[in-house]
């Protein structure tokens, strides 16, 4: 019993040991005592004396952490606060820094998480896919939907189809115009969701004659309806018909294609008989691939069968985020950049807490004097860097706030349309950022208190003295927060020149002052093909009519998948592509896009009537005829053969690079045949100012018809260089902010050596040492000091090269330009933020050394 | 100082002449890791004084002095606030003390 009291008299502090001890022994004694007076049972003694030795353990526990005249907890975080508020400067630059990697390093992961981690809330979501269409588009028809729903067996285990509509909804407020969809019965049952409201559709809703109900999107129930729950049963009119709603529906729509919908109403069978989006779920045993070929397939079936004027395609396009590999691998990088800059945050506020920590001494010191253990000493420094960190992490995950609002203006299109919701700050999130400033006081507190603590009571006096070793760790600190700022630096000037180079390419076409119009289901919408033909050419020729217009074209384009091109009779060149992008257009097409004919001729309105013409671009031509011309020769194109009329510059009509490969071929087609096709408006000025007018237009003519995309040619353009923009502007930022921190570090460590050497600098001015030669010295090393960042950082960024060269575009992951201008660009930096410095200790007089004396 | 219940009771205790940790802790019920801690916060607020009890008495029962925890002045007035403020604390205690209680098990 005495040797464990011995042992737990250990916690008890030095000074109060033999007393403490002596108490409990007499305690125990005297427990004994009375023990052996009532005659009590030694084993019960002996357990209850074992359980009064736990309380023993409390109780040294308590004398330790408190003893008499020791703070508190408490107390210890009100003198932190007042130590803080006495250092404002300080304490602002530790929050600004974390902060600023705390913010960035939540915004960015916030954005991967929503982008990348999140599933997609669909059943089965990783099997589901979207076929697509003639033209690439979102609709198929009549011939395609009965193949797909008679073959579904073999590759799909639940299909949907489900029409888009255009409706104009009246009687709650102001009209609302807005996509609609006819749907089957188990539409929502297919994707695994539930209503957020009400309930879904049943069999009988879908009965022709039964009561008109609608369900309303999540986002229209917000807007117009503002939420309310009693919008169930309520009455809209749609296109002047009154409809029940019955239900809301979960924001997770948004991620199927057409997702951004208003209103879904059951098909009683009718409206998906054509032109119908169509949605299927592959069987656990078929892959993609094997789905794929089976469509090919099937596409060549119908054309057998119930041959038309083109290819058919039915392309499956998988509804799950299934990105490619470069955004993927562009949303890592952008996530290793963060995680880099938060390394840059906590190395700086770790030497910013290393700094005051070395200028405290002599306060800590005369603590340590005053009867503050080395366990507070410690206890205080750490309980600072918390109230750091803790104010740090709240003004950090408000900058995240506002980081994701702004990102989610500059996402691409593409991924917006994956997030359900706008991008928001979630609960995970908010905890991991927490996290991360619990790590980054543990970073950059431990550091600098353990030095505190081992060297609080080394001296008191007034002035502080700093070692060798206090340098050394603090110029280490220093380059190391430079290297990860040059690694971030150079990213940003290989992205920077990759974009640049993007932006070179030519296009082969003029992208200003043209604009494209897609319309969506003209067929279910005017009936038979000869009224939509008549639509089309009533559209094109009001489209040209308009003031501004230049000239009007038609193209659908469509891809070809594993496809055998080869060259006349003896397939010289040939090659089997996995996609070759091809484009059937109408004679007028190419002036309209302002694409050079370098050789032979365009297509006139004979060709699309003998339909075995083709033109190619310059790409295909040489590929497949280096030694002499094109025109005239002979293209095949599976056991097609086409005769090669024309040769185009070099066209990029899918964006600068090229996502569906180099080759390009253009059919002939007439403007009726191409009714449902893309609408391509030349215009005189900016095509933004008739976007309004071309929308009139398109309503005036039939207000059921709904507009699928109206963009210019810029925007198009922008759209396909989104994800390389994206990630330069993103890393820009970071690299901009890894600079600056890197620059305070710089600037406070000069200053730092500047204050520490202020009795040598006066006592060498006092000697005759020129102003000039100081400042050079503390720009020298200054410029020393950031060299040993470049270097250090160039060395990581040759390392991590091969990790980014799949999203650069021209540029090696070597490029000099790039790596060269990063370095220079931190030298400059260093030099900017060792000028105050230097400027102040060319100013120290040889009275200021004498004073110091 | 916040007065808890288990400090009240302490201080009741106190005020009731029992005035040795262990005597404390079989008088109330409360545990050492307990009762301890709030004779060490009640003595650092000056509302309880301590001393060793004198050696020959000690010396009589052939153990070693203990430490004996009385109120102060202070502690006293305390202890009337506590007494209004717990009036369930009265009938947790016996009339004041004469003898050894019997050890809490």
């Amino acid at each position: 019993m005495d040797g464990l009291l011995r042992v737990i008299s250990i916690l008890v502090p030095r000074s109060r040991r033999a007393d403490w001890l002596a108490e409990w022994r007499a305690e125990i004694a005297h427990d004994f005592m009375l023990a052996a007076r009532r005659r009590q049972s030694g084993a019960w003694v002996q357990l209850r004396l074992v359980r009064r030795l736990a309380g023993a353990v409390a109780d040294a526990l308590w004398l330790r952490l408190r003893r008499s005249g020791a703070p508190g907890w408490g107390w210890t975080a009100r003198d932190a606060t007042r130590s803080l508020r006495r250092h404002p400067g300080f304490a602002a630059s530790v929050v600004v820094t974390l902060a600023l990697g705390v913010g960035a390093a939540t915004a960015i992961f916030t954005l991967v998480d929503g982008l990348m981690l999140e599933p997609i809330p669909f059943e089965g979501a990783d099997r589901l896919v979207s076929v697509n269409g003639y033209g690439g588009g979102l609709t198929v028809g009549a011939e395609e939907i009965a193949a797909l729903r008679e073959d579904a067996g073999r590759v799909f285990d639940a299909t949907v189809a489900y029409a888009p509509r255009s409706l104009l909804m009246t009687g709650s407020g102001d009209a609302w115009s807005g996509l609609a969809w006819y749907v089957e019965h188990h539409f929502l049952e297919m994707l695994g969701l539930a209503p957020a409201l009400g309930r879904g559709f049943t069999p009988e809703d879908a009965q022709p004659g039964s009561e008109r109900v609608v369900l309303l999107s999540h986002e229209l129930w917000r807007q117009v309806f503002a939420r309310a729950p009693d919008v169930l049963g309520r009455t809209v009119e749609l296109d002047g018909e009154p409809f029940t709603v019955i239900g809301v529906l979960p924001p997770t729509l948004r991620r199927l294609p057409l997702g951004l919908v208003h209103f879904v109403l059951p098909s009683t069978g009718e409206e998906v008989r054509d032109q119908t989006s169509f949605l299927a779920r592959l069987q656990t045993s078929v892959t993609l691939e094997v789905a794929r070929e089976r469509m090919s397939q099937l596409a060549r079936e119908l054309d057998r069968t119930h041959p038309r004027e083109s290819d058919r395609s039915l392309g499956l396009v998988p509804v799950q985020r299934n990105q490619a590999e470069e955004v993927t691998r562009g949303l890592w990088t952008l996530l290793a950049a963060v995680l880099c800059l938060l390394l840059v945050a906590c190395v700086n506020a770790a030497g910013l807490l290393f700094v005051r920590g070395v200028v405290r001494r002599p306060e800590l010191a005369l603590r340590g004097a005053l009867g503050s253990s080395r366990v507070d000493i410690v206890r205080h420094v750490l309980v600072e860097s918390a109230i750091l960190a803790l104010a740090a992490g709240a003004a950090g995950v408000l900058l995240a706030w506002i980081a994701i609002r702004g990102m989610s203006t500059l996402l691409p299109a593409h991924l917006i349309r994956f997030s359900y919701t706008t991008v928001e700050l979630d609960g995970r999130v908010l905890a991991a950022a927490l996290a991360m400033t619990v790590l980054t006081v543990l970073v950059s507190g431990v550091l600098p208190a353990l030095e505190a603590g081992r060297n609080g009571a080394v001296r008191a006096g007034r002035s502080v003295t700093v070692s060798r070793h206090d340098v050394r760790v603090r110029t280490g600190v220093q380059v190391a927060q430079l290297a990860l700022a040059v690694v971030l630096l150079t990213g940003a000037a290989l992205f920077g020149r990759s974009f640049a180079e993007l932006m070179d390419v030519s296009l082969g076409y003029d992208p200003d002052r043209i604009l494209l119009l897609d319309l969506v289901s003209l067929e279910r919408v005017h009936g038979a093909p000869e009224r939509t033909a008549a639509f089309a050419r009533e559209l094109d020729a009001r489209l040209a009519a308009l003031p501004g217009v230049v000239g009007v074209g038609r193209v659908a384009w469509g891809l070809h998948t594993d496809v055998r091109v080869g060259s006349g009779d003896d397939d010289q060149g040939a090659q089997t592509l996995e996609m070759l992008l091809h484009s059937s257009v109408d004679p007028g097409y190419f002036g309209v896009m302002g694409i050079e004919i370098v050789e032979g001729r365009a297509f006139t309105s004979g060709d699309a009537e003998v339909s075995s013409t083709v033109i190619v671009d310059r790409d295909l031509a040489v590929a497949l005829w280096p030694d002499g011309r094109a025109v005239g020769r002979t293209l095949r194109i599976r056991e097609r053969a086409l005769t090669v009329v024309g040769v185009t510059e070099d066209v990029k009509l899918e964006g600068p690079s090229d996502p569906y490969g180099p080759w390009l071929i253009f059919y002939p087609a007439t403007r009726d045949r191409l009714r449902g096709a893309t609408s391509v408006i030349r215009t005189t000025g900016d095509p933004r100012a008739l976007l309004p007018s071309v929308r009139a237009l398109v309503q005036e003519l039939d207000p059921r018809q709904p507009i699928a995309s109206l963009r210019t040619g810029r925007q198009v353009l922008g759209e396909s260089v989104a994800d390389p923009r994206f990630l330069l502007v993103v890393l820009s930022v970071l690299a901009g902010v890894a600079v600056t921190l890197g620059a305070i570090g710089v600037y406070g460590l000069a200053t730092f050596t500047v204050v520490q050497r202020t009795r040598e600098i006066g006592v060498r001015r006092a000697l005759g040492a020129q102003a000039g030669r100081v400042v050079r010295e503390v720009v020298t090393r200054g410029l020393w000091i950031g060299l040993g960042g470049v270097a250090i950082g160039l060395a990581a960024s040759v390392l991590v090269a091969g990790f980014v060269r799949s999203l650069l575009f021209g540029v090696s992951p070597l490029d000099p330009l790039a790596l060269g201008g990063a370095a220079l660009a931190l030298l400059a930096a260093c030099l900017v933020a060792t000028l105050l410095p230097a400027r102040r200790a060319a100013r120290v007089q040889p009275s200021e050394a004498l004073r110091l004396e | 100082m916040r007065i808890t219940f288990p400090t009240a009771t302490v201080l009741y205790a106190l005020a009731r002449g029992h005035g040795y940790g262990f005597e404390i802790i079989d008088v109330t019920g409360l545990g050492a890791g307990t009762v301890y801690p709030i004779l060490r916060r009640l003595e650092t607020a000056e509302l309880v004084a301590s001393s060793w009890e004198p050696v020959e008495r000690a010396r009589a029962e052939s153990r070693p002095p203990r430490r004996n925890y009385r109120m102060t002045a202070v502690g006293e007035r305390l202890a009337e606030e506590v007494r209004d403020q717990y009036p369930a604390l009265a009938g947790l205690f016996g009339s004041p003390s004469g003898g050894e209680p019997e050890p809490a098990s």
